[in-house]
């Protein structure tokens, strides 16, 4: 049969973004793999369409292939972005595990084919908090103005803080000007690019969820593919998968070397604290994914989390 | 479908949609439908259509656009133009030409109340330039400051414009505020060192005239209950965006409210005037965000196609000087503004300049503060000007249009000399955003 | 027929107050938000989200109402200069050409708001708002808009309208 070209389209520009190499490594990786079987074509990213309209343009068949946040999925498909709190070295257990399969599921349901969730190893390449007052303990978030993302909201808010929505672009003067107290961002996504490091203080080395990205496909387009395309897209996930840690990793170093060398300064909290603020970012989270799924898939999702350990 | 097949279609369906009378914001509706059609899979792209619809115009970022039109039509029901005019007017001595300085400075007055340039024409057209014509002076000088002046409103804040076109080339919506700041008094400036020299050569075009004496205790009186009131609320705005107090939103929404007191301090707030100032808001809001409805579909189709890169990789590999780049851009724009309104121009040209500054490395602030002198260009150039239409609407029987455009180009040339000197020297657009 | 559209007219003033009001509150909502914010230095979850929200609502009951006072932007460069009969026909083919732009965003409007509701998406910000709400007044502002749209085609063939200029700013 002829060769199928897919069409991606990503929530950041290839070549911008750190995490969106993760689009770019999967485009290759598909692209060396799939001669004469399947290719992928790189459309754009908010270019073509806002971020977070992209998701919707992916069911109705816009474009084929997508890359972004898992998060970006939230209004779409509900809780699909449950990876970020997953205990697995591969977010959603990669192709072929219980896990996955789940995922899947997920998304199927509402017309999309979940690929696959790459991230660093646990604690490598995710959410930090940056902030401009010291912080030794979770509740020295309390009253504080925080920028936060969708996913990072729900702990500003069991935390005490007021949770702010910006886009990037307004964050620097957001934190020169004290409109905010501090934000939260995946530090090795390019914190420094932004210039962020002049006019923050602190970067609260306290991990929080997986980040890292995802890829995903129209479930329809998804479906016509011969299978001997579909494993070629597997492989190339599973590809990515075992890429995107060293890439994070290498990441997180290079941004937090650049962070101090401009002064910022990195807290790590006591043993204690850290615990009490994990806490609060694991239960905020959980609390809110129990008001989108039922307590039998809740029960489903946490055992197949707990099969990692 | 090459691109450029694409490009021609976009802009050759909606010239001739716009040329046929049909609303700009439905013209970019029918050219945004064909292009759906076209490029994003048949019938299921017109749901991400009425999607793009939705995400362009519901975002709090544009919410300056109708509080900034709610301040300005509640300042003017408020009676406080007038009555700025007036304490501007007994401030200024025997000079030369000075009801002509005079228009110039109630514009920048103006300016500070209002976004949009056709309120500040409408106002200083019907009241100063009769007033000029009745003390002898030359047609073309008691018509082309009240044209310059409709300019002025668009680039010394509030300034709709400037929402609209941060907004839409992804610019820091504070930064272009702030920015547009100093080239909009140098342009004040301008336009009166422009009349001084004019009526030193041609005193005939300005005979002077006496001006009774106001005691100076009047004067400051005036002064401190009309004009400092309404002043020190823009200037509240703009120190609120400029220190980060508060975002640009938050800091529209206080400036509206505090007109709101200072119209009940002024004993106007009664309900005809609220209900007038509030009606005339609403439908120049619907009217700004109807166009801009169009506004992300349109430049992700440009997008989509192909042309956006296609321009760019053409652009930056065009053998010439970036600043040659600079001129043709601001050439293009100064071509389309002949003919169509601003919000249009920014929604077709943005999405093509954008990856060319990002190519350049331009500071964006920069393109955005030369493009707004650019863009309030296309109120007063012929043939097609709003404020031209507005001018001949109040102007004084017997005024041709070609009176009003001989009139208006002196002051043409004066923008395009801001232009060029904001090209030459970057700093006068970024000195005041360089402290945000 | 008369009194057809004087019902339509009515709705269409009931829907421009209902904007003005939109309007109105978007501006006290985020000033209470920074007046909390001062004084109890906590302001009001969502009100940013909710201003984009009611943005779309004002423009969209006030579309119709707006045309129906001639103030919508257009470029009346040509249309200003040919001869009376021509104009009129420019008039009513724009006219129509309104209308049927807005009533096919009416239908897939309402296609785009049904299957929003169907797939149950949400707007994921502050507050978690089905999508839906924000979508539904576009076809409903676009049929209300279309059936001015085709007022305006019949009010230019008769002749009922000067036929130039927008009422002026
Ligand atoms: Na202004
Ligand atoms: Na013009």
């Amino acid at each position: 049969s002829a060769q199928e070209t897919l069409r991606m389209v990503g929530a950041w520009a290839l070549g911008f973004s750190p995490t969106g190499e993760i689009g770019q490594n999967f485009m290759d990786n598909v692209n060396r793999l799939g001669e004469g079987v399947v290719q992928i074509e790189y459309l754009g990213a908010d270019d073509v369409l806002p971020p977070f309209d992209q998701p919707e343009a992916l069911v109705n068949g816009v474009f084929d292939v997508w890359y972004g946040a898992p998060n970006y999925w939230a209004g779409v498909v509900p809780g699909g972005d449950i990876t970020e709190l997953s205990p697995h070295p591969v977010p959603d257990g990669g192709p072929g595990s219980e896990l996955y399969d789940f995922i899947v599921g997920l998304y199927e349901a509402r017309g999309v084919r979940h690929i696959g969730h790459a991230a660093g190893d646990i604690g490598v390449g995710v959410h930090y908090f940056s902030t401009n007052f010291p912080v030794t303990s979770i509740d020295d978030l309390e009253g504080r103005q925080m920028r936060v993302t969708p996913l990072t909201r729900h702990i500003v808010q069991a935390a005490g803080g007021e949770s702010v929505t910006l886009p990037p672009s307004e964050v620097y003067l957001a934190m020169d000007r004290g409109t905010v107290d501090g934000f939260s961002w995946p530090v090795a996504d390019g914190f420094t690019r932004y210039g962020w490091q002049d006019v923050t203080d602190y970067m609260i080395d306290q991990p929080m969820y997986r980040s890292g990205g995802s890829i995903a496909m129209n479930l329809d387009r998804w479906n016509g593919l011969s299978e001997e395309a579909q494993d070629i897209l597997l492989q190339a996930m599973a590809e990515t998968q075992e890429w995107t840690p060293g890439w994070f990793a290498q990441n997180l170093e290079e941004q937090t070397t650049l962070m101090q060398e401009a002064g910022m300064e990195i807290l790590t909290l006591s043993e204690e604290e850290a615990e009490r603020w994990n806490t609060v970012a694991v239960d905020s989270l959980w609390a809110y994914y129990e008001t989108i799924f039922d307590a039998e898939q809740i029960a489903e999702v946490r055992a197949l989390f707990d099969a990692a350990e | 479908m090459a691109w450029w097949q694409f490009l021609i279609f976009f802009f050759a369906g909606l010239t001739f949609l716009m040329f046929m009378g049909v609303p700009v914001a439905i013209a970019f509706l029918v050219v945004n439908m064909v292009g759906v059609f076209m490029l994003w899979g048949g019938f299921n792209g017109f749901n991400q259509l009425i999607l793009s619809i939705d995400s362009s115009i519901s975002t709090f970022y544009l919410v300056p656009i109708p509080m900034f039109i709610l301040m300005g039509t509640l300042m003017f029901y408020s009676g406080i133009a007038p009555r700025m005019i007036k304490v501007i007017d007994q401030w200024l001595g025997f000079i030369s030409g000075r009801l002509a300085v005079l228009t110039v400075g109630a514009g920048a007055a103006l300016a500070t109340l209002t976004g949009v340039a056709m309120g500040s024409v409408a106002m200083l057209g019907s009241t100063l330039t009769p007033e000029m014509e009745k003390h002898g002076y030359s047609r073309s000088l008691s018509i082309g400051p009240v044209l310059g002046s409709g300019a002025l409103a668009i680039l010394i804040p509030p300034s709709t414009l400037a929402i609209v076109l941060a907004s839409v080339g992804g610019f820091s919506v504070a930064k272009t505020l702030v920015a547009i700041v100093a080239p909009g008094i140098l342009l004040a400036i301008m336009y009166v060192l422009y009349i001084l020299i004019r009526v030193k050569l041609r005193p005939h075009e300005a005979p002077a005239y006496h001006v009774p004496h106001v005691p100076l205790g009047a004067k400051v009186k005036d002064t401190v209950l009309y004009l400092l009131p309404p002043l020190s609320i823009v200037v509240l705005v703009i120190a609120f965006i400029f220190f980060g107090w508060a975002t640009p939103t938050e800091s529209a929404a206080i400036g509206t409210f505090l007109t709101f007191l200072l119209m009940v301090a002024y004993g106007k707030a009664n309900l005809a005037n609220l209900k007038t100032a509030v009606g005339q808001a609403t439908q120049l809001s619907v009217m700004i965000l109807m166009i801009l409805t169009g506004s992300a579909a349109f430049s992700q189709l440009l997008s989509f196609s192909g042309a956006t890169s296609a321009i760019t990789t053409l652009a930056t590999t065009l053998p010439v000087e970036p600043v040659i780049l600079m001129l043709l851009m601001m050439l293009i724009v100064i071509v389309i503004g002949m003919f169509i309104e601003q919000t249009s121009i920014v929604l077709v040209t943005i999405p093509i300049f954008l990856p060319i500054i990002n190519a350049m490395g331009w500071d964006p602030i920069w393109f955005a503060v030369i493009m707004m002198v650019n863009l309030e260009l296309a109120t007063i150039t012929p043939p097609a000007g709003l404020s031209l239409f507005v001018m001949k609407g109040v102007a004084p029987a017997g005024t041709t249009m070609t009176d009003i455009y001989w009139a208006a180009l002196p002051f043409i040339m004066i923008n395009i000399l801001l232009m060029v000197i904001l090209i030459l020297f970057p700093p006068i657009a970024l000195w005041l955003p360089s402290f945000m | 027929m008369k009194a057809l559209g004087r019902a339509f007219d009515t709705i269409l003033n009931v829907l421009a107050v209902i904007a003005g009001v939109i309007l109105v509150s978007m501006m006290l909502m985020t000033v209470t938000k920074v007046g909390m914010r001062v004084v109890m230095n906590h302001g009001i979850r969502g009100v940013d989200q909710i201003s984009g929200t009611m943005m779309v609502y004002m423009t969209f009951l006030g579309a119709a109402w707006v045309l129906r006072k001639e103030a919508h932007v257009t470029v009346d460069l040509i249309v200003a200069v040919v001869p009376d009969k021509v104009r009129r026909i420019m008039h009513v083919t724009s006219s129509l050409i309104g209308a049927a732009a807005c009533f096919a965003v009416t239908w897939f409007g309402t296609n785009a708001v049904l299957l929003s509701l169907s797939r149950q998406v949400v707007v994921a910000a502050e507050l978690e708002i089905p999508r839906a709400i924000n979508l539904v007044v576009i076809p409903l502002g676009c049929l209300l808009l279309g059936i001015e749209f085709l007022r305006r085609a019949i009010r230019f063939y008769r002749g009922d309208v000067p036929a130039t200029k927008p009422s002026e700013i």
